[in-house]
């Protein structure tokens, strides 16, 4: 038995449609028809003319089923069907009130925990493990004693024991919800937390409450039962657990008797736990994924190989939902040894897809469906699992993304890099780890033997990129094959990871494929690039000529899009007023482990004026988003004073907050945790508007339509929802939700990093556009200086949370007064070849590069 | 890892010094007078002061869970109200019983739904999809049927295996092991499912993150990364689902055992219940939270261990 709701199921998210689904889906109907049905006739017993469940017929006492009784009669000779029925109404009645119980205490308790945090949410969740670590059937006995034995008041006290198995997943949901850009987005807006929780969060939450509910409704009516089965109850009453203890003590002489309330309370048991299943599958949309796209016959290509690796005619399609989408339709690249090759595109044009589908590393459901990729001259498409695992990391290294999410967090960083040449080169637990300790002294790790021991989160992500390309050549391979190998690095630390990664293949004669969006890499590292899109190779050339003599008009309006070659910003182009936001000696702290504060921003004091645009760049971990929230109200400051007109915001609280909701306004960088995806935009825009008492519901909407052809997005966008849009127009759709209440300053948190480069310059023109327009401010945060060069008047340079050089934008970019900001400057890779080839070696010579 | 153990364990008396208290005040504090209940409606208003006074019902509240507690702590649990019989040797005597099925079934349950769960994980398509229906069957039939259709199969039809009855480990483990296999195997089914559905869906995650591509892409064997990464990984999830197992089976037990007629906790708590002997009742609920709360710190313990950032700290 199950008394305990998983309650560490993770919650379900809804999706759209999913309701709709929901109820044309089999696996939902059929339960909810069979627990209908079975309620009706509990609750219909008495007007069927069945004999009463208590008469007694001791002529006919335990006779099998007869047309008088449909059932047969049990041991006193009362009617089994009738005392079935009966029986029922009880049951039921107890099941519904332990779930109406669980579900009023248990949802208003998950909302409040899960939003507020803090000592509330401690305080509650140590009374939920409470009632967890109590056994049912025992805690109920005890009560029992006490109460006396009424099925009713027992199952309302069951109730409260099943509070954790609604507390803890709707604590969870709200949780995770609280966590997404677009509550904090609101919060700006100046809605207050009631809306919050009305709008945003209960549309969450209700679901996971529902599913809930029909897991909760099963494990009462079991409990519910068995406590009847062993006499805690209304003996005189009929009910299922008492017929189930009669049909029992009889097993050895009539196993009759015990079927129709065993399978009644099976079946009512059954329905509801059925029906939430189904119901959190098709929330969650976990259900098992379809089968593999198929593969097709590659077309023999009979001509020698290009290189050590030759991809020809490469095809791959995922298979979802009963629809084939092809991702990758004919793409065509080699590399011969000693040479890196660049694969260059956007989001959506299939370079990391094509490199996954060459190491046979696809996700569930991919597959390559046409062409093939010779490496040494074999087909690596059509190899088994097993000779593809001798090749790869033994031929062919890997070099992933992310290098935090590439560690498993749970073994040693030595543990996971012996592992592939303990298994691939057959060696000794000890000379193993003789040989990656010299490797990572050769990847430029200061203590080894630390290293070695640690575990992935006790490294930064730059050390972690060094082990993973470490591990990447540890068995000698000859293809190294990388991923986007600096992409979550910051542009300094960027700088020296592509150095190593060009001094080892330089070392070792690698064949190597390098897979980024950045044309500033592909400058500075590659020898021949292949421009990618939709799934096409549009250019493949060798690196200089890609840069001076671009052919396709796409690797050409990509090229102008890079952040170093837009236009610097004009000076004096813009009519800048009064200082707005004063910023002064600001501190904001946060409370570590054990007392030590971690100091995110130090003393730290800025203005902006109305009008213009402030740059704040830094690398990660620096503190520039944490001074944007501090001035949002969403970090608490900890010393000193942020001024707005001249008065101070800092710590605002309730309604000062949001009546600063209309001045002041945010563009967060992630568009699409910063939208409600469940919202229409119509919805999304009304809502801040609506915090404006002398606006009507029309007059709202006629602004929102002007704010959408303002940023231009379709007229009809209104009415779809969020998550149909691409990455620029979600920020489209953010700019104009900022913008909606006509601010005075909006705080721009890394508004572009997030887009493609193309997206990036045009999303750049819309906010230049909008302030030639409206005069409104920009505190313009970004990590990179060649965008803020592009789009502020005046920049300010932080790092490990102090300020470093405030100035002039064109100054900070081109003259820096601050070693950093010059070390910053000079790491970025120039888009040409031959400059950049040289900047590296004034880099590499001079004493800023061990920065 | 110090700080970490010591914080459980500061919970666990906590959380057992707290239900005591609260399973002693609901058994004072609800109307009716046990003296009264004990004598019968033809004793006079004079015994039933003498009985209250003997019981100590006359006492203040608090002063008498003071005492209570102050007796617990030195192991004495006080004497049944109607067979004078000792609480604490009477519970010695039945929890090996019920802790026998209750432990045996959690590990079964916890090896074999793991196993299932992370096969369905990593094969998925049919056997994933057998998994999912099985699980939620499994979850859902009550174990008092399921001991039903095997009593019906084994023990009546078959006759291959006792239907009642305990042989305590330490006489004969052989027939130990058969007088609790029906028991453990009705309470287990639905252990089973629950775990193997978790494992499953932690396995699923885990299988989804970054670092298995990547082991992949280093071309270890499958069983490296199954047996040993993805299931490393997704072990916490199972401990946690067991931990909750644990006292579900437990509540489950009192069931089972009144249906195999085991000598464990039911039948001392079902008629200690039905009479309100409060003596046993509030022995044998403190008795099984401290079992529940012991089984738990040391599934938290193990939890802690498998993860790298608490065993550091």
């Amino acid at each position: 038995m199950s008394e305990v709701v998983d309650p560490t199921a993770a919650a379900p998210r809804p999706r759209s449609g999913a309701w709709r689904r929901l109820l044309r889906s089999p696996g939902m109907l059929v339960p909810a028809a069979v627990l209908t049905l079975m309620i009706i006739a509990c609750f219909a017993a008495p007007l069927l003319g069945l004999r009463s469940p208590n008469a007694t017929d001791p002529l006919h006492s335990l006779a099998g089923p007869t047309a008088e009784h449909l059932l047969g009669t049990d041991s006193s000779g009362r009617d089994v069907l009738s005392r079935l029925l009966h029986g029922g109404q009880a049951t039921l009645l107890a099941g519904l009130i332990a779930t109406a119980v669980a579900l009023v205490l248990g949802l208003p308790l998950g909302l409040v925990a899960g939003y507020y945090g803090g000592w509330i949410d401690r305080a509650l969740n140590w009374v939920s493990s409470l009632v967890q670590a109590l056994p049912a059937i025992v805690a109920l006995l005890a009560v029992a004693a006490a109460i006396g034995s009424s099925p009713y008041a027992i199952m309302a006290v069951f109730g409260v024991l099943l509070l954790p198995a609604v507390f803890r997943p709707v604590r969870a949901a709200v949780i995770d919800v609280r966590r997404e850009l677009y509550i904090d987005a609101a919060k700006v807006a100046g809605i207050s937390d009631t809306s919050i929780i009305g709008r945003h969060i209960l549309a969450v939450v209700f679901p996971v409450a529902l599913i809930q509910t029909g897991f909760i409704f099963g494990v009462a009516l079991i409990v519910q039962a068995g406590l009847e089965f062993i006499g805690v109850g209304d003996a005189t009453a009929a009910s299922w657990g008492s017929m189930l203890q009669d049909g029992f003590s009889t097993i050895y002489g009539n196993s009759f008797l015990v079927v129709p309330p065993a399978v009644a309370v099976a079946l009512t048991v059954l329905c509801p736990m059925l029906m939430a299943s189904v119901g959190r599958d098709l929330a969650s949309e976990s259900s098992t994924p379809s089968r593999r796209a198929r593969r097709r016959v590659p077309a023999p290509g009979s001509d020698a190989p290009r290189g050590l690796l030759d991809v020809r005619d490469l095809g791959i399609t995922y298979r979802a939902d009963g629809k084939d989408a092809k991702v990758v339709e004919h793409i065509d690249f080699f590399v011969r040894e000693g040479e890196i090759l660049g694969l260059v595109g956007e989001s959506g044009s299939g370079k990391t897809q094509s490199v996954l589908g060459v190491l046979g590393l696809l996700s569930t459901g991919g597959a390559v469906t046409n062409g093939t990729v010779l490496f040494d001259g074999r087909d690596l498409t059509a190899l088994s699992p097993k000779e593809l695992n001798r090749l790869r990391g033994r031929a062919i290294g890997y070099i992933p993304q992310e290098p935090m999410s590439n560690l498993d967090p749970s073994f040693t960083i030595g543990s996971q890099l012996i592992e592939p040449m303990r298994q691939h080169l057959r060696l000794s637990r000890a000379e193993a780890k003789r040989q990656a300790l010299e490797l990572l002294t050769r990847v430029g790790i200061t203590d080894p033997e630390r290293t070695f021991r640690s575990h992935p989160h006790e490294i930064s992500g730059g050390m972690a990129q060094r082990v993973l390309i470490a591990a990447a050549v540890s068995c000698e391979p000859r293809l190294i094959v990388a991923d986007e190998p600096t992409t979550a690095l910051d542009v300094t630390v960027q700088a020296e990871v592509l150095d190593l990664l060009r001094s080892l293949v330089a070392e070792r004669g690698l064949a190597t494929v390098l897979v980024t969006h950045d044309l500033g890499v592909v400058a500075d590292i590659c020898d021949r690039v292949a421009v990618l899109r939709d799934g096409h190779v549009v250019e493949d050339a060798d690196v200089q000529h890609l840069f001076t003599q671009p052919r396709d008009p796409y690797t050409i309006a990509l090229l102008d899009a890079m952040p170093s070659r837009l236009p610097p910003r004009e000076v004096g182009r813009q009519q800048i007023g009064e200082v707005v936001l004063e910023v002064e000696r600001l501190q904001v702290s946060y409370p570590g482990p054990r007392g030590a504060a971690f100091v995110a921003l130090d003393d730290v004091s800025l203005d902006v004026r109305q009008g213009e645009t402030l740059g704040l760049v830094g690398e990660s971990g620096s503190g520039k988003s944490t001074l944007g929230r501090a001035i949002l109200g969403l970090a608490r400051v900890t010393s000193g004073d942020i001024r707005w007109d001249g008065r101070s915001i800092a710590n605002l609280s309730g309604t000062a907050r949001r009546e600063l909701s209309a001045d002041i306004q945010v563009v967060f960088q992630d568009p699409f945790s910063s939208l409600n995806p469940a919202m229409s935009v119509e919805d999304i825009l009304v809502e801040p508007l609506l915090s404006d008492p002398a606006l009507t519901r029309a007059q709202a909407l006629q602004r929102v339509r002007r704010l959408l052809d303002e940023v231009h997005l379709p007229k009809d966008a209104g009415r779809r929802r969020a998550r149909e849009f691409s990455g620029g127009q979600r920020q489209r759709i953010a700019i104009a939700r900022a913008l909606c209440r006509a601010p005075r300053l909006i705080i721009c948190d890394e508004p572009v990093s997030a887009l493609d480069l193309s997206t990036q310059a045009r999303v750049l023109e819309l906010f230049n556009e909008l302030q030639d327009r409206t005069g409104v401010a920009y505190l313009f945060i970004s990590h990179d200086l060649d965008v803020v060069r592009h789009i502020a008047d005046r920049t300010a340079v932080i790092r490990h949370g102090r300020l470093v050089e405030l100035g002039a934008s064109e100054k900070i970019a081109t003259d820096p007064a601050d070693p950093y900001t010059r070390a910053l400057a000079e790491a970025a890779p120039l888009p040409d070849p031959v400059l950049q080839a040289e900047r590296r070696k004034r880099r590499l010579e001079s004493p800023t590069a061990s920065l | 890892m110090i700080a970490y153990t010591a914080k459980r364990v500061g919970s666990a008396v906590l959380l057992v010094f707290v239900v005591s208290l609260l399973s002693f005040l609901l058994s004072r504090l609800v109307p009716g007078d046990p003296a009264r209940t004990i004598l019968g409606v033809s004793a006079t208003a004079q015994q039933v002061a003498d009985k209250r006074a003997e019981l100590g019902l006359d006492e203040n509240v608090l002063v008498a869970y003071a005492r209570w507690l102050g007796h617990a702590a030195t192991g004495s649990l006080g004497s049944s109200w109607f067979t004078g019989q000792d609480v604490a040797s009477s519970i010695a005597s039945r929890l090996p019983v019920t802790l026998s099925i209750a432990l045996v079934a959690t590990v079964v349950a916890g090896v074999i739904g793991t196993a299932l769960g992370l096969l369905a994980a990593v094969r998925r398509g049919f056997a994933d999809r057998l998994l999912q229906p099985l699980s939620i069957g499994g979850f859902a039939i009550p174990n008092f049927i399921v001991a039903i259709v095997l009593l019906g199969v084994f023990a009546v039809r078959l006759r291959a295996l006792p239907a009642t009855g305990y042989t305590d480990l330490t006489v004969d483990p052989t027939r130990w092991a058969r007088s609790i296999t029906l028991p453990v195997a009705a309470l287990a089914v639905g252990a089973i499912a629950a775990v193997a559905q978790q494992m499953r869906n932690a396995a699923v995650f885990v299988l989804q993150q970054d670092y298995v591509r990547s082991l992949r892409g280093r071309g270890l064997r499958g069983s490296t990364v199954y047996l040993k990464h993805v299931l490393r990984n997704s072990a916490p999830v199972a401990l946690t689902v067991l931990s909750l197992q644990f006292i579900s089976l437990l509540s489950g037990a009192v069931i089972i055992e009144n249906m195999f007629a085991l000598p464990g906790m039911a039948a001392l708590t079902v008629s200690a219940s039905t009479q309100r002997d409060e003596p046993v009742i509030q022995g044998a609920v403190v008795t099984v939270v401290v079992v529940v709360v012991l089984v738990n710190l040391l599934i938290d313990l193990a939890s802690a261990w498998l993860n790298p950032k608490v065993r550091a700290s």
